[in-house]
């Protein structure tokens, strides 16, 4: 015990020495790796990482981040790597501060604290133009956005790192705020995400993503979401099309903390070759948050018999009047439908690339409502297309 | 005589391990309807999957020619492009796939697999509206999920308006009239008559005489137990209505 003591202090003298400029930075690193030798990491054995092995996330490779499709549609105004949080010009009404906490609460915010790269803190003011694109290209981040009193955003977050990424972003939406929250994840197949989303949602404010994952490598994204006040919308959507060794795993807890909030989710995966997709919802009703509204839905389609899908929606309720309800459905494509598609001329392969997109199709439609949401819409249709498309020339060769 | 549009020889199938087909022969020539009827479980919606190419009927002897040309080993898509077309019985709903797209497309991959040009989105526009007036279909069914929300007879009429934009030389028919009440039947009759002419051959299969006082056939053949076992002209059909398929099972097992 006293040796391990000692091999701590000085790894953190190490560390100490070899420190960023940033001393805001330096501190972060220091007081996550002395917090990461008293907690360690989650094991498989840990029930909310029994389908995730973080040892293949340390394993990453450095290569190059992938660009985003996203930019066709917005240049990115802020960028994260591992130099830290770069903030170009910000559209009129989001503003920036440099500091945020790391806010270590477990293992897992311990190792991005030690890690720590950069940080950034930015407010939304009502009639902020929009939209602002963050693209993150690695390291470990820390992000702050606050959304004002009836202040509106659309926020595009690309997902290109490569290596071992680990980003903190906490959303906190102020009364009557709205938050359109689109998330690309599209990085090297040798890369690995870790992502924590805490989202606090405030008196009549609406939370809306909708998230589309394309190359996964390996990612587990942990939303944290509180409806905290009156009134509150939520919605998340998520579409994965996972290949090869990706692993994806989707783990949210949304926690309906007062009455008269709703929540509605829906999650869809797409697995082939030896990919592993995880979808953990638990949906917690706090006693006394009566007329919650709260649904989870997790559809899955299974390519390959090699490929595997863990799904685990969980409720609790501990209010009377609420309408809450959660499922999980997996399966291989429609035979019949395929057959159907094949017998009218269309070839096989695009007959289930037309199933596939129809499978993950309504993931998007709360795009149909964004501004400028149809042509957002249209650049993630074509990358899931071309996505595919690459999965089923792998698949033949 | 030119080649038959359709000739089916001795033609043996299985589902899983238990034959169905047992030494089916039948020829169609360009212009003819031939209507198959039969009792249940004869065997008539595995023809039809079979000569369609479903996965899962498996061909133990026999062979089945297009225009001269082996199709056994064709796969569906191939077999709709050289001009074959099965309307469903049952036509699967496909949610998340627009009709207007689900035909463009359908019609535009046919077209590439013949080495055609594709047609352009108001070119095909107007021929997809040309085709659906007269099946009463309307742009806000274009515009619904391929049969999805779709009634009994909506789905049928869908059917012929895809054999019409697709314009197959040879048809098979599954028991288009299931589901149908007498108008829809009419309806979906006229669809069909209309397709019909001296270069299109049609094969209409059906549980009922009453379909083919609409689609009135040249030849009427029997299907029983894997086999054609009776054929003659559209009074076969009548004949059957009077005396059910009781006699000819009986005449099987005698």
């Amino acid at each position: 015990m006293a040796d391990q003591t000692k091999f701590v202090d000085e790894g953190i003298a190490w560390l100490a020495a070899n420190a960023p400029q940033d001393a805001g930075i330096a501190d972060a690193r220091v007081a996550g790796a002395k917090a990461l030798a008293e907690l360690g990491l989650p094991s498989k054995r840990v029930e909310a990482w029994k389908y995730t092995d973080l040892r293949r996330f340390l394993g990453a490779s450095n290569s190059n981040a992938k660009a985003s499709c996203l930019t066709d549609a917005v240049s990115p105004q802020i960028t994260l790597s591992k130099g830290g949080a770069m903030v170009g010009a910000l559209p009129s009404g989001v503003a920036h501060a440099d500091r945020t906490d790391f806010a270590i609460t477990d293992g897992l915010s311990a190792l991005r604290s030690g890690a720590a790269t950069g940080s950034v803190a930015l407010t939304i003011e009502e009639g902020a133009a929009e939209p602002l694109h963050i693209l993150n290209e690695g390291g470990a981040n820390a992000v702050a956005i606050t959304v004002k009193k009836f202040a509106t955003l659309t926020l595009m977050e690309s997902s290109v790192a490569d290596g071992l990424s680990q980003t903190l972003l906490s959303i906190t939406l102020e009364d009557g705020a709205k938050l359109r929250h689109v998330r690309l994840k599209d990085s090297p197949a040798d890369s690995a995400d870790l992502t924590e989303l805490s989202v606090t949602v405030g008196r009549d404010a609406t939370y809306e993503q909708v998230s589309v994952i394309l190359n996964a490598g390996q990612t587990r994204v942990t939303v944290d979401a509180n409806l905290s006040a009156p009134g509150c919308h939520m919605r998340m959507n998520a579409a994965a099309l996972l290949d090869g060794q990706d692993h994806f795993d989707l783990s949210a807890r949304t926690n309906h903390a007062i009455a008269h909030c709703d929540s509605h989710q829906l999650y869809k995966m797409v697995a082939a070759d030896k990919a592993h997709g995880v979808m953990q919802g638990l949906i917690n009703v706090a006693e006394g948050a009566d007329d919650t509204d709260a649904h989870l839905l997790s559809k899955s389609l299974l390519l390959d018999a090699t490929a595997t899908i863990h799904q685990k929606p969980e409720l609790t309720i501990f209010a009377d009047e609420v309408v809450c309800s959660h499922g999980a459905t997996c399966g291989a494509l429609d035979a019949d439908a395929l057959f159907y598609l094949r017998s009218r001329g269309i070839p096989e392969r695009q007959a289930r690339a037309l199933l596939i997109a129809a499978f993950l199709d309504d993931v998007l439609l709360p795009l149909a409502d964004w501004p400028d949401g149809e042509r957002l819409a249209a650049i993630l249709r074509e990358a899931l297309q071309a996505r595919f498309d690459a999965i089923v020339k792998g698949a033949g060769a | 005589m030119s080649t038959p549009l359709l000739e089916i020889n001795d033609l043996h199938a299985r589902v899983e391990d238990k034959p169905i087909l047992k030494g089916l022969s039948l020829t169609v020539n360009e212009g003819e309807v031939h209507a198959i009827m039969g009792p249940n479980g004869a065997g008539k919606s595995t023809l039809s999957y079979v000569i369609a190419g479903r996965e899962g009927y498996e061909i133990t002897g026999g062979s089945i020619k297009f225009r001269g040309q082996e199709i056994t080993e064709m796969n569906p898509e191939e077999r709709a492009a050289i001009g074959l077309f099965l309307a469903f019985q049952y036509p699967i709903e496909i949610p998340g796939v627009g009709t207007a797209t689900f035909l463009r497309t359908a019609v535009n991959e046919q077209r590439k697999a013949r080495g055609e040009d594709e047609l352009d989105a108001i070119g095909f526009l107007k021929a997809m509206r040309a085709a659906a007036k007269p099946l009463n279909i309307t742009d806000e069914m274009l515009k619904r999920a391929v049969n999805v929300g779709f009634s009994g007879g909506e789905k049928k009429r869908n059917e012929v308006l895809q054999m019409t934009m697709l314009a197959p030389s040879m048809c098979v028919l599954d028991e288009t009239d299931s589901g149908l009440d007498i108008d829809a039947l009419r309806v979906v009759a006229d669809g069909v008559n209309a397709l019909r002419g001296p270069d299109k051959g049609f094969l209409v299969i059906t549980h009922y005489q009453r379909l083919l006082d609409y689609i009135v056939p040249d030849f009427v053949h029997v299907l029983a137990d894997g086999k054609i076992v009776k054929s003659g002209d559209k009074s076969l059909a009548l004949e059957l209505e009077k005396t059910g398929y009781v006699d000819i099972q009986q005449g099987l097992t005698a």
